[in-house]
């Protein structure tokens, strides 16, 4: 159909004084886009495929010449709906040739010629126009087609049934099953070979079965009683008569449907033993159609009542064509008819033509859709249109960067619908080789990318990760989620990826913020006791050089500081105290706050730890904000098969033992152990309560 | 009157101009457009680059341009400059020696045609 709306002229040109005398000469009566050279036509050509009624290209400019953007036209099938009018000062008909050959419509040499352009322009809008109507015609009549063939078979085959006094939906009911069989068949046996179009044409035929009996005279047709040999001779010349009459046909015997017609005509009253009329064909001597037919015959004709016989029930009517009174029929087809009885039942009870029409009609739409030989019809091309708007839309909601890549020619073109979150342009040469794409993922990076990309298979081609982006305004982190486009005819060449980016930064950060909560102290902003013993189980997992010492500490008399400089310098205090114990220690040793101010430390050392505890402790004590201060430690060295929490103990135990005796120095538990030892004085134990009782 | 004046001046064919571009108002408008086209300094600057490329498009561009609007001997240097930049498969360019004397005879008719330009 021709648009209604004005047209859209796209003009590629680099010369910008060509693109405006362009411009000026078509005048107002089109909508006029620029692209200033083949990328952006490329660009815009996919951005608004739907729209754009021709397309005016020069040949030379730079990066994508005029005959390249012919090429990506071809490979992507734009060529069949944007009509090209070549414009050039090139006079050499070579160029002239290659442009034809490559599908363009018209070609224009310079000077311009206002009325030559115009004219053409037109021309060529009137040809293409016309053309898409005519698809949309030729579409329009096959529908009408269809529903007109089918009207004049249902008219026919009523009035065979007028004729006959059956009660009008007996070849409705044998149409419907007909199809239901069939289509049980396929999906039982690929013996048949039966296409979607066979069940089509077969159920439409079916429903000529009889129109042999148009000529069998009314006495015999319609007598009451049973027919005498003589007569039933008579009637069963409606196969061949009705065969017959098909052949005849001045017209349109080559037909499928006819064709198909005969075999059923003809052939419905055979029986697959042989024993059937008019030819007494036997098993698959019997056309498929005509089998399935007659089995839809004699179902409907039991199950209806007839002047010589009442209706049967379902059940009964199965019984009967399954225990042979009825018939012989093909074993596959009498399988067929049993599993599908129930699905017949419900079928045949709610069959109206009107229903039946319509599944026609979306059968064909659906060959008609599948089949790649029809040209995208405008109506098509406008649902295209809304899809692609209706994406852009909720992709332009959602903040989301999206890419498409092709192999060949390599070449990215980029959808930035939120805000412009990499900064790069729209098409991208060669994007694994692109500068700003490498400085903005990295080289490694987007190795590792393409490989897991070309690593994946046609069944599994999505590819997720988080990337860090390396922007001007500092690093991000992307969600990106990629899948690889395998094409070829068994889907093994891989030409190329679609993917999007999604800036999870803030969330990340979040997530980043919440652990660190988790883990870390809010005051001094070292480790939490629980975190730091996770820590320290991790580094005995790994192993340690030398002996692991756990230490734990406390200011002295930090009680007093509290009590008489306030709580606020007391938390500065604490503070500082955990900034110089990090500073006294090396990156891998743990520092953590145990709980008011109480720290703990634990180191890995080969050697002796008393010096190093020493120089800590040097480090620490000392003036803060006009407060001395000073710290108590208890130490342990971690045995092998020491559990964290016994290590701990032992090393408050032995700060405990430090503070009552002395403060201010490091007793390590070992030397209390020692001293038992020696003087007897006392026992771990004793003073483990003692502690006790303080607490 | 003054597109007569001006196309005389330059030496161009006002003629067949008026019988492609049809009306006095277009062919006045992008005559004076042309003042601002870059294709000129981009064929200097390409040719001080060694952009071959470049160099070769400005030319075409300024052949093209300059034929359009019937600023004749400005069309007949860049006609035979461009085919002298003309770049072959192996990227050689067509005549480079006679380069320079082109470009010469190039600058001299455009400083013409704009003088002449200038007039309208």
């Amino acid at each position: 159909m021709l648009a209604q709306s004005r047209q859209t002229i796209l003009i590629v040109d680099d010369s910008v004084m060509n693109r405006a005398l362009l411009a000026d000469i078509i005048g107002d009566d089109f909508d006029i886009l620029e692209a200033e050279d083949g990328m952006q036509a490329i660009s815009m050509l996919q951005k608004h495929s739907g729209s754009i009624s021709l397309m005016l290209l020069d040949i030379v400019m730079p990066e994508m010449d005029g005959f390249a953007v012919l090429e990506v036209m071809n490979k992507n099938g734009w060529i069949e709906d944007v009509p090209v009018i070549m414009v050039s000062s090139e006079s050499a008909s070579r160029y002239a040739v290659r442009a034809y050959d490559l599908g363009v419509t018209d070609f224009i040499n310079r000077p311009f010629d206002a009325t030559i352009v115009r004219k053409r322009i037109v021309n060529t809008l009137l040809l293409y126009g016309k053309q898409k109507a005519l698809v949309g015609m030729v579409a329009d009549q096959m529908y009408e087609r269809e529903r007109d063939s089918q009207l004049m078979v249902s008219i026919l085959s009523h009035i065979v049934e007028f004729r006959n006094g059956e009660s009008g939906a007996h070849v409705l009911h044998v149409s419907s099953m007909t199809d239901l069989l069939l289509n049980a068949l396929r999906r039982k046996t690929d013996r048949y070979d039966i296409t979607d179009e066979d069940i089509s044409v077969i159920t439409m035929a079916s429903s000529l079965h009889d129109i042999g009996k148009i000529v069998v005279p009314d006495e015999v047709l319609n007598k009451p009683g049973r027919l005498t040999d003589e007569e039933f001779d008579i009637m069963k010349t409606h196969t061949s008569s009705g065969a017959q009459m098909l052949d005849d046909l001045p017209q349109g015997k080559d037909e499928r449907l006819v064709k198909v017609a005969y075999e059923i005509c003809r052939w419905h009253h055979e029986r697959y033993d042989g024993r059937g009329y008019p030819d007494g064909l036997v098993g698959e001597d019997i056309p498929i159609s005509a089998q399935v037919v007659a089995l839809a015959d004699v179902y409907d004709a039991l199950t209806s009542e007839r002047v010589y016989k009442p209706a049967f029930t379902h059940e009964r009517a199965l019984e009967m064509i399954m225990n042979g009174e009825c018939g012989a029929f093909n074993p596959l087809l009498l399988e067929v008819l049993e599993e599908s009885a129930d699905e017949i039942r419900d079928e045949l009870s709610a069959a109206s033509l009107e229903k039946q029409s319509e599944q026609e009609i979306k059968r064909i739409a659906d060959a008609i859709n599948r089949s790649e030989s029809v040209v995208a019809s405008s109506r098509t091309l406008d649902q295209l249109e809304y899809e692609r708007t209706k994406y852009q839309f909720f992709a332009s909601m959602s903040n989301e960067t999206q890419y498409e890549y092709s192999e060949n020619p390599s070449m990215a073109v980029i959808s930035d619908w939120g805000n412009n979150l990499l900064g790069f342009d729209e098409i991208i040469l060669n994007p694994y080789q692109d500068i700003d794409v490498l400085s903005v993922f990295g080289e490694e990076e987007l190795e590792a990318f393409k490989r897991q990309l070309r690593s994946t298979t046609p069944k599994h081609p999505v590819v997720e990760c988080d990337v860090e982006a390396h922007l001007p305004g500092g690093d991000r982190w992307m969600h990106v989620t990629a899948r690889a486009i395998w094409s070829g005819e068994d889907q093994t060449e891989y030409s190329g990826s679609i993917g999007k980016l999604v800036d999870i930064h803030e969330t990340r950060q979040s997530l980043m913020d919440l652990e660190r909560k988790a883990t870390h102290d809010s005051l001094t902003g070292v480790l939490n006791h629980r975190a730091a013993q996770a820590e320290i189980k991790k580094k005995i997992e790994r192993g340690t050089v030398g002996d692991l010492i756990l230490i734990v500490l406390d200011m002295d008399k930090f009680k007093e500081v509290n009590d008489t400089r306030g709580h606020l310098v007391g938390d500065r205090l604490l503070q500082q105290l955990a900034e110089s114990l990090v500073s006294s220690v090396r990156e891998r040793d743990i520092v953590a706050r145990v709980g008011g101010d109480e720290f703990l430390l634990c180191l890995d050392c080969p050697t002796d730890p008393r010096p190093i505890i020493d120089r800590i402790r040097g480090k620490i004590c000392g003036d803060y904000d006009g407060v001395n201060v000073s710290v108590s430690m208890g130490a342990t060295v971690m045995g092998e098969d020491m559990d964290y929490d016994e290590a701990f103990h032992q090393a408050d135990l032995a700060l405990y033992h430090m503070k009552r005796s002395a403060r201010g120095n490091c007793c390590f538990y070992s030397d209390i152990v020692d001293q038992v030892a020696d003087d007897g004085s006392s026992s771990i134990s004793s003073i483990e309560s003692d502690r006790a009782e303080e607490n | 009157m003054s597109l007569e004046t001006c196309y005389a001046a330059m030496d161009g064919d006002l003629e067949s101009v008026r019988a492609r571009l049809m009306t006095d108002e277009r062919i006045t408008k992008f005559v004076k457009i042309f003042l601002s086209d870059t294709s000129f300094a981009n064929l200097h600057a390409a040719l001080d680059e060694g952009n071959d490329q470049d160099a070769f498009r400005a030319a075409h561009t300024m052949k093209g341009v300059s034929r359009d609007l019937g600023f004749t001997p400005l069309y007949e240097v860049s006609c035979e400059l461009s085919e002298a930049l003309r770049l072959d498969d192996d990227g050689n360019q067509g005549d480079p020696a006679s380069v320079p004397a082109l470009l010469e005879r190039f600058d001299e008719a455009y400083n013409r045609t704009v003088d002449a330009i200038g007039l309208i």
